[in-house]
């Protein structure tokens, strides 16, 4: 299925990164200190504090995202769960707790985890209450932007003593950012719209992911008006404004009755993760290919 | 069957639903290492898991499922209608509407307990709504006007909660259905002792009312020759059969079929009187919603499905069985 | 068995010229919307103890509202309405059921119940909310059964039942309740001649052994022939009341029915035998 195939191509990209970022003088030091920066506290996303007096050494990850930046900083020996949604080849024979936004407490507790991370949405307030019943830190994240990826890889860093990991990882996407900033400088921007294919077409907004990344990659979203993460608009929107190119999440139908260029990219590239340098990058090769000859 | 052998027939059965709901979940726990959580021997985790997470939840079953069934039991008999449910008059609506307007306000991050609190508001809002419009239009809350209220001010909160979620995002919207499909996950002793207080005094009135219940079923004026204060015990019956199915649906969602089918089957073994009805239908019910709660949890472990698509599975096929044996015997 | 209205049994004791009338109004008016028209207009009757005693009138003139106020179910606007001297109002719902077993016109049947149940219904005012049914109760519904002509069909399910059965049997609970009094509203409206002559007969016996009978019927021959005493109601107030004789008069039945009418007397049973002209 598509989903493993990026899911395996994730994590290879993951373990290529954690493979070029570890300074060895760091890592030395860490084995003479291993709790070296302990005890932590941090605020989450829900603004709760948690404090650490050691890297936790059972982590369920309740967050796809959020696992693929664990494994991206080397921690994944310490992962002792995962869901249904996390396509990670790494993690694939670890036991499933379930879906990220209800997941079986009972197994959860059963593997007796030090540190939960989990989205912080409409409904987890209940979640991390049963969790704290149970003794369980349970970590708010909201991965929502651009900036939500690199605070939470950089909260993550913090929390597992991979601080000086977790900056690389950051720098590595600023500088693939900055590259592609440069390349896409001066570019009249294309008019974009990214839609989730269908009859009665969803588009990404400008509170979304997908509209940063598209900015970012030189493009100018036509929706940029929507004012939500993502809605539904009209096939007459489609055909008024004009867009210079559609994208669509690779397996998604078109809409009907549209005729615009189309281009289909990975589905990934909606959602917010460590993977955000690659992606901007590819979207900026399919935005202004000549930029990148 | 006699009305003791069945009660201790369904009695049997929800001991059984009880202790499979203790023994099995999603997590594979031997039975040795259970009984040894049981005894507060063993691991504290699994001891935990066993009492703090899979018993709370089968009780939880119990007086749930109990609570809706007997519920049913009366609205049938108040409203003299076999299709009469707990939610007939708008409660799920009402709740349901509660429940999600606070997880569209993003309420929830601040208080777990905002979510419960509001549905049973919602409820209970609904269920006034219903008396006060159909008052309007009949002053004696005649049985026809209260169920086209019911269905309009269902409607209507229907009408409202579909708003918020069209406005709503992705999440909130995933987040409300799933809670509207019902759930036993939220079980915490916590939760049981309000559900519990709620449902144990609840039935012990309902059980007093159970031969005025009878004669309701029969009709007002002939309930009234043969005794029963009439306007009483719409009183106490309406407002403590909604009031345990608003503590219900605020502690699980709105879980369906409990309340429209348990009550008919028990009913086509032993009869329409509501001294036996009521009790055996609260027995029946919780050992049919434990039992449900089973499947759902461990059918396609570790995800749950969700409950109320259980009871309807099981429900629907069940009704049809009952409905063509209970029309038969009717037109005799 | 009662048939020529010449021979009756006398007035049984304890009847009109003595004790208090089992059921009686003064000046009753009644509506049942506040703000409505009213249903019953200063109405002033009673019906002696241990009598049978019809209501008639045509459609709308008040007949089943008059049962309603004498069983507590509506409430006089003006006037009062007593049973057994008290006032309505004042009665224990349930004392009042254990005095006089009344049968409204209809009655739901939505669950299935079979016929020994919905009998024992009639035990309940003596049962209460608690108390299970004990001998007493059992040999009631036995007895009741038994003077319907029903025990045959005691566990049958009433909805198995005819037109004429359901009826017998909603007459044996309202025995079974063991009352001094029975008030029944229209209880033969569409029965056969066989069933409506069974029960008016069980009617008969039920007066002629000391129980008031009070009977809502339109129809006219069959009330002559079988109440001791009549109240003919027009658009709510009171057209005649007394003897079959003195209520069934050609004038005021043409104007109450506005039909004429012919009285005659019926050579077989020798009470007022009324034909419609035209």
């Amino acid at each position: 299925m598509r989903r493993n195939l990026l899911g395996l191509s994730a994590a290879l990209v993951a373990l290529a990164c954690s493979g070029e970022a570890p300074d060895p003088q760091v890592e030395a030091a860490e084995s003479v200190q291993p709790f070296h920066g302990f005890p932590v506290v941090v605020l989450d996303a829900a603004g709760a504090e948690h404090r650490f007096e050691q890297p936790p050494s059972k982590i369920i990850s309740l967050v796809p995202s959020a696992t693929e930046t664990l494994l991206a900083l080397g921690v994944g020996p310490k992962l002792v769960a995962r869901t249904d949604f996390d396509t990670a080849a790494a993690v694939a024979h670890l036991p499933s707790v379930g879906g990220g936004l209800d997941p079986s407490l009972e197994v959860i507790v059963v593997h007796e985890p030090d540190l939960v991370i989990h989205f912080h949405g409409p409904n987890s307030a209940g979640t991390v209450d049963r969790f704290a019943e149970f003794g369980i830190p349970s970590l708010a994240i909201r991965p929502d932007g651009i900036d939500d990826v690199r605070m939470i890889m950089r909260l993550l860093g913090r929390v597992t003593g991979k601080e000086a990991l977790a900056d690389s990882l950051v720098g590595t996407i600023d500088a693939t950012l900055l590259r592609v900033a440069e390349a896409v400088r001066g570019r009249p921007p294309v008019r974009v719209a990214f839609l989730l294919g269908g009859a009665a077409p969803y588009a990404a907004g400008p509170g979304s992911y997908v509209h940063q990344l598209l900015t970012l990659a030189g493009g100018q979203n036509v929706f940029a008006d929507l004012g939500q993460f993502y809605a539904q608009v009209s096939l007459e929107s489609l055909v008024v404004r004009e867009i210079d190119l559609l994208l669509l999440p690779e397996g998604a139908e078109p809409p009907p009755g549209v005729h615009l260029p189309l281009r289909f990219v990975p589905e990934s590239i909606q959602f917010p993760g460590p993977r955000l340098g690659e992606a901007t990058l590819a979207l900026a090769e399919i935005l202004h290919p000549e930029a990148f000859r | 069957m006699s009305r003791r052998a069945l009660a201790v027939l369904l009695l049997v059965i929800a001991v059984v639903g009880l202790l499979a709901g203790i023994f099995f979940g999603p997590e594979p726990i031997s039975w040795s290492v259970v009984v040894d959580a049981l005894m507060g021997r063993g691991s504290d985790t699994l001891h935990r898991v066993v009492w703090d997470i899979r018993v709370p939840r089968v009780i939880l079953a119990l007086l749930v499922g109990g609570g809706l069934a007997m519920a049913g039991a009366v609205f049938q008999a108040l409203l003299r209608n076999p299709l009469a449910e707990p939610y007939i008059l708008g409660i799920s609506g009402g709740a349901a509407t509660g429940a999600v307007s606070v997880m569209a306000l993003g309420l929830v991050s601040l208080n777990s307990w905002a979510l419960p609190a509001a549905s049973f508001a919602g409820a209970l809002l609904a269920i006034l709504l219903v008396f006060r419009v159909a008052s309007a239009a009949d002053a004696r809350l005649d049985v026809g006007v209260l169920l086209l209220a019911g269905v309009v001010v269902g409607a209507f909160f229907v009408a409202i909660l579909s708003l918020i979620l069209a406005l709503s995002d992705a999440e909130t919207v995933r987040s409300a259905v799933l809670w509207t499909m019902g759930s036993l996950r939220g079980a915490t002793w916590r939760t049981v002792l309000i559900v519990g207080t709620y449902t144990v005094p609840t039935t012990l009135a309902l059980l007093g009312l159970a031969r005025s219940l009878n004669l309701m079923a029969i009709g007002e004026e002939t309930a009234s020759y043969l005794g029963a204060d009439v306007e009483r015990v719409k009183k106490i019956a309406y407002g403590v059969a909604s009031m345990v199915t608003a503590a219900g649906v605020a502690a699980t969602g709105v879980i369906g079929f409990v309340g429209l089918i348990v009550p008919h089957g028990v009913r086509l073994v032993i009869g329409s009187d509501n001294r036996a009805l009521l009790p055996i239908s609260f027995i029946a019910g919780g050992a049919f919603l434990t039992l449900a709660d089973l499947v759902a949890r461990t059918a396609l472990a570790p995800v749950e499905l969700p409950i109320g698509v259980i009871t309807a599975l099981v429900g629907v096929p069940l009704f049809l069985v009952l409905l063509r044996r209970v029309v038969r015997r009717q037109i005799g | 068995m009662a048939s020529a209205s010449s021979g009756r049994p006398p007035a049984a004791p304890g009847s009109t010229s003595q004790a208090v009338a089992a059921f009686s109004t003064e000046s009753l008016t009644a509506r049942y919307d506040a703000t409505g028209p009213d249903v019953l207009t200063d109405v002033t009757m009673a019906v002696p103890t241990g009598s049978l005693y019809a209501v008639l009138g045509p459609n709308g003139s008040g007949k089943s509202t008059l049962m309603r106020v004498l069983m507590g179910i509506l409430r006089p606007i003006q006037g009062s309405a007593r049973i057994a001297g008290r006032e309505v109002g004042v009665w224990d719902r349930r004392e009042l059921a254990r005095q006089v077993g009344a049968v409204a016109q209809s009655e739901a049947q939505p669950f299935p119940m079979t016929v020994r149940e919905l009998v024992s219904m009639g035990r309940y005012p003596h049962l209460g909310p608690l108390r299970p049914e004990g001998d007493e109760d059992r040999a009631a519904v036995n007895e009741a059964l038994e003077r319907c002509d029903a025990a045959q069909l005691s566990s049958r399910y009433v909805s198995t039942l005819s037109g004429g059965e359901f009826q017998r049997i909603r007459i044996a609970r309202a025995l079974a309740q063991k009352p001094r009094a029975l008030a029944l509203d229209e209880p033969t409206a569409s029965l056969d001649i066989r069933h409506e002559m069974s029960i008016l007969q069980l009617l008969r016996e039920s007066a002629d052994s000391g129980l008031t009978v009070l009977l809502i019927t339109h129809h006219l021959n069959l009330a002559a022939r079988f109440a001791d005493q009549m109240l003919l109601l027009s658009e709510g107030r009171v057209a005649a009341q007394g003897s079959p004789e003195e209520v069934l008069r050609e004038e005021v039945l043409g104007e109450v029915y506005r039909w004429p009418v012919s009285v005659r007397r019926d050579p077989v049973s020798g009470a007022p035998s009324v034909t419609p002209l035209g």
